[in-house]
């Protein structure tokens, strides 16, 4: 009984002291203001992000600049609680396929007062890049660092074979080089059936995939249905249950990776996440788009932006620290380019020299594509997490031969239209 | 004689087998990040490095898996110290007393388990954010010491198979329901304790969902949610690292096994209590 | 629970005690029993029953958590029954997992348990080292490991090679094997049922055998006779718990195979988890979940109900 009585008293104190350590927040920092700044990432960026923002809340002592971070799933889920709850962290780290979501329900801070009195200095970033993180002409979310998609090849395997990867391949060239490739090094060929592709055929002919699952178009599936299994067919091609037990989701597993396929389907961002995996020199080449393509599909896109949350009441501080993200090029020296190009042309000059091979690739890479590139869809419709998910399972029933190609366009097309009907 | 040889090599080659997988991931951690995804068959490190465990322990953002460690122990150790304690006291009432909706109440602790976590999140957090309790560790530790479903559950099974004559004999010598409890009951049900305890740790120990809502400070973040982070599906992983601190957690939840497992050796087999 | 018989003389026992004092009231187990469970009733009512009614209430609204929610009747429900191919997708996925993983598991569980309860000094350390792997729960690391193990180069098939059989199955690629996988893994990790099992073996009173063995009893007679009944209030348990535990899996698959290939492996409650978080779906997840609920609870009620024919109670 003594040893009981005693247990409780240890817990006790201990209950006492966690107590403690979760209301001593506020207390010491008198005048001065807290903004809360959220994110999700790694190791590296939590580190880099993290420096940056003890060297703000140096030169601004003021400001108090409280972080958190989290893995991307976790990081969503927390944000929605939070959101329910009412109180979202003053910054947030916002993605293109969630910005529509958090938007219409009002929960994004509108920056474009801030952009039109100078708060956040936008005079050398492209107008486009604005327009990336717009809804209906106002600015809910200021981009962080430029992306566009990318197919990532190994020059090694490429060279081997005797051929050599244009800036930007047609389909049957990519279809070709594919059968060249195995029959000079037998490495397999990936052909990516995911909604990036969709994306990237329909804009081939000047239309939008949503805009077309929306009105239950069937024009641009078809093709895509037809394309994913022209390419399955092929001998040249990694079998289904092998992708599917490697897994291309996820940039460790990539097929690429081991060196089963000569290429791989990302975005430019990745680039550097698939050649440390990888552990040997890649290279990069734009979106293959079929062969009568009437527009450039090419695009660049935002790899993610910060956000400031409607309920924040410090709006004016948080966009001063978003200006200062955006055009310091002290503080882009500590992020060296880890969220993507620096969208301020001035800050990604001066970057420019800093970066490693990988990065300046990079670099090269949008700069090429900036070069091209047509203005990106709109923002994604909420449906599009669901939708994304049907595709990734319509596409492995044609590779498994279980729907032909009209099959899949007609059940794929049916299902979106209604889940984005229903939104 | 032949017997105890056979029955030891068995059980020794079966455990062997048993236990690659998790030999393959310690031996993992002290390899090349690359060769952990690349050379799958391959058992032991090309070199053998200890790189992971210094860039692993360095943690995020200046917080190091010192803090994330002290974290963990924390939230587990008083949330199973709680659990364990409040499970006992709850099972002894259903297994022992009759009582009105008793029932009803034993029903609402099978429903409650079975309702996963992730679909009472969102109401649990807005309750919590009302209390005031959203970043400390209260909203994970407390609902602890109200009683588990399953602790208690398992509480139950065991005391209803201790013999009723015993209480019997203690309510003919003077003793109270509340004195049953601590004095006949609790000795003899060590063994569903100790269970408790060492799944009540472990499970403490690797939730990360709780945490990941309900903790808003990095300084507070247990080393379950630490780990997920070395993970980051566009920006890349570092597998190495998230294998090395992966091996490294384990190591308090198999202590706790072993200075707990002995426990489990003696039940009432060897409190001498005949039936 | 096997109240329902005593109610009758509970009751007139309270009534013939009107005149106890607070001190032989509080000694009933009407009152006594309260006083324990108190604590449970208590922790209910504050953190559990308002979050279970809201998820309850959102079953039958479209909610995205973003905005309030909206009320739509049954349309959740009759949505899930009628047009969602991959709800019965995974309905099925998890059914055939709880079907073939919970009674491997359990068995496994027994047998090693049965091992291990002898009294030796190697014991503790098998022990041990049978529990290990449950140690490791489902991190992410043992999801690469898994994944790693059953790749087409991976050891698994290497092992099978080593004894003649030319395999070069790509375990997780193929409907038909990429779910056993995910059972061989909870097979894998039978130390917790094999914990508790054990702690259920050392509960039998030793005289129970120094009876038997005066009487000449074989060891299958003792089995038989004595420890397989005497275990079976554990045996109970485990099945119970199991049976949760296997309709509520989710990590498995959700790190693992993230539904590959074709949805086959796809669990229950990781579509409840993407409608109600990846799809903003709250209100249908909540609906699935619900649904779960009939479904495990049926299954519960129903061992319930058959406990008095096989499970043997002490008291």
């Amino acid at each position: 009984m003594k040893k009981f009585i005693a247990i409780i008293l240890i817990v006790a104190i201990a209950v006492g002291t966690v107590f403690a350590g979760g209301s001593k927040e506020e207390a010491a920092d008198d005048g001065k203001i807290t903004l809360n700044l959220y994110w999700w990432g790694n190791q590296i960026r939590n580190d880099v992000t993290q420096k940056a923002v003890e060297l703000y809340m140096e030169q601004n002592p003021n400001i108090v600049i409280r972080t958190e971070f989290a893995d991307w799933s976790g990081y969503w889920d927390r944000l929605s609680a939070t959101a329910a709850g009412g109180n979202m962290p003053d910054i947030v780290q916002m993605d293109y396929s969630y910005l529509n979501q958090y938007q219409q329900n009002g929960l994004l801070a509108d920056l474009t007062p801030f952009i039109e009195d100078g708060t956040i200095d936008v005079t050398n970033v492209p107008e486009s890049i604005i327009a990336s993180g717009s809804v209906d002409g106002r600015c809910y979310a200021l981009s962080l660092g430029s992306n566009a998609p990318v197919m990532v090849y190994d020059p090694a395997i490429t060279e081997a074979a005797g051929v050599t990867i244009p800036d930007q391949l047609t389909f049957d060239q990519l279809y070709e080089i594919g059968e060249t490739i195995y029959e000079k090094t037998g490495v397999r060929t990936y052909f990516d059936g995911g909604i990036n592709m969709m994306q990237i055929l329909a804009r081939s002919y000047g239309s939008h995939i949503f805009d077309e699952l929306a009105a239950g178009d069937e024009t641009t599936m078809l093709k895509h249905w037809t394309n994913v299994k022209r390419f399955n067919d092929s001998e040249a091609s990694i079998s289904p249950d092998l992708l599917s037990e490697k897994n291309p989701d996820i940039v460790e597993t990539k097929p690429i990776v081991d060196g089963t396929t000569w290429n791989d389907f990302s975005y430019s961002n990745q680039f550097i996440a698939i050649v440390n995996a990888a552990g040997r020199p890649l290279a990069m080449s734009m979106y293959p788009m079929p062969d009568d393509a009437v527009e450039q599909p090419m695009f660049l896109k935002p790899s993610q932006f910060f956000s400031i949350a409607e309920t924040s009441a410090h709006k004016e501080e948080a966009a001063k620290f978003l200006d200062w993200f955006t055009n310091s090029v002290e503080c882009n020296e500590i992020l060296m380019a880890e969220r993507g190009i620096p969208i301020s042309t001035a800050v990604a000059e001066a970057i420019m020299p800093l970066v490693d091979e990988n990065t300046q690739a990079i670099f090269e890479y949008i700069d090429a594509v900036g070069a091209i590139a047509t203005p990106i869809d709109a923002p994604d419709p909420a449906g599009k997490g669901e939708i994304e998910a049907i595709g990734k399972t319509t596409a492995e029933d044609v590779r498994y031969n279980t729907y032909t190609p009209e099959e899949a366009t007609a059940d794929y097309v049916s299902r979106a239209h209604s889940i984005l009907q229903s939104q | 004689m032949i017997n105890t040889v056979i029955y030891h090599i068995v059980t020794a080659v079966f455990a062997l087998v048993m236990l690659y997988p998790l030999i393959w991931m310690v031996l993992g951690s002290f390899k090349d990040s690359n060769q952990i995804l690349r050379d799958a068959a391959s058992l032991f490190p090309d070199t053998f490095i200890l790189d992971n465990y210094a860039t692993g322990w360095r943690g995020f953002a200046g917080f190091t898996f010192g803090t994330f460690f002290k974290n963990s122990f924390i939230i587990a150790g008083i949330s199973t110290i709680g659990a364990v304690i409040s499970s006992a006291i709850v099972a002894y009432g259903f297994a022992r007393c009759e009582f009105r909706l008793k029932g009803f109440w034993f029903g609402c602790m099978l429903v409650a388990m079975m309702l996963p976590f992730q679909m009472i999140m969102i109401p649990q957090y807005i309750l919590f954010n009302k209390m005031g309790l959203v970043g400390s560790f209260l909203p994970i530790i407390l609902p602890q010491w109200f009683g588990q479903g399953f602790f208690i559950f398992l509480n139950v099974q065991f005391i209803k198979g201790i013999p009723i004559e015993l209480d019997d004999a203690a309510t003919i010598d003077g003793c109270s329901i509340y004195g049953i409890f601590p004095r006949i009951i609790l000795p003899l049900i060590k063994p569903s304790l100790v269970t408790s305890a060492i799944f009540s740790f472990m499970w403490r120990w690797d939730d990360f969902m709780a945490p990941l809502i309900y903790l808003n400070n990095p300084a507070t973040y247990p080393v379950s949610y630490a780990l997920k982070m070395f993970s980051d599906p566009t920006a890349g992983s570092d597998w190495g690292a998230m294998f090395a601190m992966a091996t490294l957690s384990l190591i308090p939840i198999f202590i706790i096994f072993l200075t707990m497992q002995k426990y489990l050796v003696e039940g009432i087999a060897s409190t001498g209590i005949k039936g | 629970m096997s109240d329902k018989k005593k109610k009758g003389p509970q009751r007139t026992v309270i009534l013939r005690k009107r005149e106890m004092t607070l001190a032989q009231k509080m000694n009933t187990q009407a009152v006594a029993g309260y006083v324990f469970v108190a604590l449970f009733i208590i922790g209910f009512l504050s953190f559990m029953i308002i979050p279970m009614a809201m998820s309850f209430g959102f079953a039958f609204t479209r909610y995205n958590i973003l905005s309030a929610p909206r009320f739509i009747g049954l349309e959740n429900f009759k949505e899930m029954f009628t047009n969602d191919p991959v709800f019965w997708q995974s309905f099925k996925a998890t059914m055939y997992y709880v079907v073939f993983s919970v009674p491997m598991r359990l068995i496994m569980a027994l047998v090693i348990a049965l091992l291990l309860v002898r009294k030796s000094k190697a014991s503790g350390v098998y022990r041990a080292l049978f529990y290990l792997p449950s140690i490791v729960g489902s991190s992410v690391a043992v999801a690469i490991l898994w994944r790693r193990m059953f790749a087409s180069d991976g050891v698994i098939n290497s092992m099978l090679q080593a004894v003649g059989i030319n395999c070069e199955i790509a375990w997780l690629g193929r409907t038909d094997t990429a779910i056993w996988t995910l059972i061989i893994l909870a097979v894998w990790q039978f130390g917790s049922s094999m914990l508790i099992f054990l702690a259920g073996l050392k509960q039998i009173p030793v005289s129970l055998y120094e009876v038997a063995d005066v009487e000449g009893a074989n060891p299958f007679t003792r089995f038989f006779k004595i420890t397989l009944p005497m275990l079976t209030p554990t045996i109970f348990f485990n099945l119970i718990n199991q049976l949760i535990n296997g309709f509520m899996a989710f990590t498995q698959s959700y790190i693992i195979t993230q539904g590959r290939p074709r949805n086959s492996t796809l669990f229950y409650t990781v579509y409840m988890y993407q409608n109600s978080f990846t799809y903003n779906k709250m209100g249908y997840g909540c609906a699935m979940a619900w649904f779960m609920i009939v479904i495990v609870g049926a299954l519960t009620l129903i061992l319930f109900k058959s406990q008095n024919k096989w499970v043997y109670y002490e008291s």
